[in-house]
């Protein structure tokens, strides 16, 4: 059931927590940039990193269930549209 | 420091935004009979519009006041926020879509419809339903509490303080409570339109103007000069932050109104491609609480915010930037953005917990109520609620109106063993489960008042042998740990469950 992609999946989305609950690795003042201190533009960082690893999970985890989910899909969408006839 | 101008500007911006508002409301007269109308608007929302209305939704008061007043006030502690937009994305990407695919095969709006259905028992939807409204109040409050901070920037300077502060609260609820009344949802989607397009402006032009004519050293060096720990986090407050920040990602997605605003999109692919994305608005969420000790660096900003009481200075800390470095024209617009900022979320979080109280609460009590006495029963109580939301302003010293956000929080967390568990397994049992969600709320509370000597709220953490830890995290911890035991109890006397085998799961 679980296969190489979901490891992958999984792993592109702990990355950035693991990343921002190791607190005491960030928690400096140097090098700072331009003023700012470590501990703040680390996890800034983080938000452009973040979203580019999310964005490789949801591709990769949208492309696995498009295949089994389409069939299910489908009848939910015609279940749903003949509930709402009657 | 206040101009005509930027009054004008303010008001003439103000103006419109009421229109569209009306507007909204007269152009989609005939579905607003429909209280499922009101919810989801068409599920007709795709991955660009969604990220972009999504996005705009991190921009509220919690993000321009909270979040900048509490950093000033208490340091780095409070740049926990930054985390909390990063990973509270991975946690929706999972559970959104899910919930989606539920929803949408059995015709669920609320999170209380399917905790009735799946668990078969209404105490524990009307329960969920009622814990979702009460924890929408103080985040309703803290939209307030913004709004009264733009008005005191504004109207500063009029008269003395405390007859403004009084003033400014009484004109921002009435304004609130009338735009709810006659727009609902309709109307405001298309102001927050208008609210979306200001608030970017806003945040780029507060963001440039602070890098390039705030002065960083200064800054560090008169921040440093604090007792308050501006550019690191003291060493015994690290389970403190990532309390904070973790229980704060799972907190989010449990709020009714974030739970609307992910099912009305087309489709749950579009649900997950637009969370995975939204870590980049947060960028914003993050300079913006920078400001909080940048401050420091653009005296004329520093002498404005301590011009006033120190249990409100925080909440100036934007207003006061924009009003000392953005020509007038641009510092209206911008305190605009940040008003309205404050006002559609509210208008937003009401109609939500209005929605839950006529569908999961007033229904079930009485099923024969007509659509349109649901509509007049939602909107009545959209303004009651904003009533009752009003109250929790006092309860706090408006520097610390975070606190409102995280003690919702606290509430709202309570729900997540009935809906996250109740999604991925049907082993629990439902009395364990609504043992757990009383405990949670009934400890959250309790902690609350504990932590802060049964006074005003200045804090949502609490000492423990690991140091202070956010109040969320234990009064989840209790909730969870009643309904595993509950039952295993319940199994081993061997109490029917009698759960709906047949809900979709997968």
């Amino acid at each position: 059931m679980v296969d190489a992609t979901d490891v992958v999946i999984v792993v592109l989305l702990v990355i950035p927590l693991l990343a921002l609950l190791a607190i005491p690795t960030y928690n400096a003042i140097n090098p700072n940039l331009g003023g700012v201190s470590f501990f703040y533009w680390y996890q800034i960082l983080w938000m452009p990193l973040g979203a580019l690893l999310y964005y490789i999970a949801a591709v990769l985890w949208n492309n696995k269930e498009k295949s089994g989910a389409r069939a299910v899909g489908a009848s939910a969408r015609r279940s749903s549209r003949s509930r709402r006839r009657r | 420091m206040i101009d005509p101008i930027s009054i004008a500007m303010f008001v003439a911006l103000f103006i419109v935004f009421v229109f569209l508002g009306f507007y909204g409301a007269r152009w989609r007269k005939g579905d607003l009979t429909k209280l499922t109308e009101w919810g989801l608007a068409g599920k007709n929302i795709g991955a660009f519009l969604g990220w972009f209305l999504l996005g705009a939704d991190i921009y509220t008061a919690y993000t321009f006041i909270a979040v900048p007043s509490s950093l000033f006030a208490k340091g780095s502690i409070y740049f926990f926020a930054a985390p909390y937009v990063i990973i509270t994305y991975a946690f929706a990407m999972w559970a959104m879509p899910k919930f989606w695919k539920i929803a949408n095969k059995r015709g669920y709006i609320t999170v209380a419809d399917f905790t009735r259905e799946v668990f078969n028992s209404r105490l524990l939807a009307i329960s969920v339903a009622i814990v979702g409204i009460v924890a929408e109040l103080p985040y309703i409050a803290l939209q307030i509490v913004g709004m009264q901070a733009v008005l005191i920037a504004l109207l500063q300077g009029v008269g003395a303080t405390q007859t403004i502060i009084e003033l400014s609260l009484i004109v921002s609820f009435i304004i609130l409570a009338a735009f709810t009344w006659t727009s609902g949802l309709r109307g405001a989607t298309l102001g927050a339109l208008l609210k979306d397009a200001l608030i970017l402006v806003s945040v780029v032009a507060v963001v440039v103007a602070v890098a390039t004519l705030g002065d960083f050293h200064t800054a560090f060096v008169n921040a440093s000069a604090t007792t308050v720990h501006y550019f690191q986090l003291p060493a015994n407050l690290y389970n403190a932050y990532w309390s904070l920040f973790v229980f704060s990602a799972l907190a989010l997605y449990l709020y009714p109104h974030v739970i609307n605003g992910s099912l009305a999109q087309t489709d749950p692919k579009t649900v997950r491609k637009t969370a995975s994305l939204l870590p980049l608005y947060s960028i914003g969420l993050a300079f913006l609480a920078m400001f909080g000790f940048m401050i420091y660096g653009v005296p004329a900003a520093l002498n404005y915010v301590h011009s006033f009481p120190a249990s409100v200075q925080g909440t100036q800390v934007v207003p006061g930037l924009i009003l000392t470095l953005l020509p007038s024209w641009l510092s209206g617009a911008a305190l605009l953005g940040i008003f309205i900022g404050g006002l559609v979320p509210a208008a937003i979080m009401a109609i939500a917990a209005a929605n839950l109280f006529t569908r999961n609460i007033a229904k079930e009590i009485n099923p024969k109520i007509t659509p349109k006495g649901e509509t007049r029963i939602a909107q009545v109580f959209a303004v009651v609620f904003k009533f009752l939301a009003l109250g929790f302003v006092f309860v706090i010293p408006l520097t610390y109106a975070i606190q409102l956000q995280l003690f919702g929080g606290i509430l709202i967390l309570q729900i997540l063993p009935a809906f996250i568990f109740g999604m991925i397994t049907r082993k629990l049992n439902r009395r364990a489960l609504f043992l757990g969600l009383l405990a949670g709320v009934v400890s959250g509370v309790y902690m609350m008042e504990a932590a802060n000597n049964y006074a005003q709220w200045a804090t949502t953490l609490i000492g423990t042998g690991l140091g202070p830890v956010f109040i969320g995290m234990i009064a989840l911890a209790i909730n969870i740990i009643i309904v595993v035991a509950g039952t295993l109890v319940a199994n081993a006397m061997n109490v029917t469950n009698d759960l709906r085998k047949d809900v979709l799961l997968d």
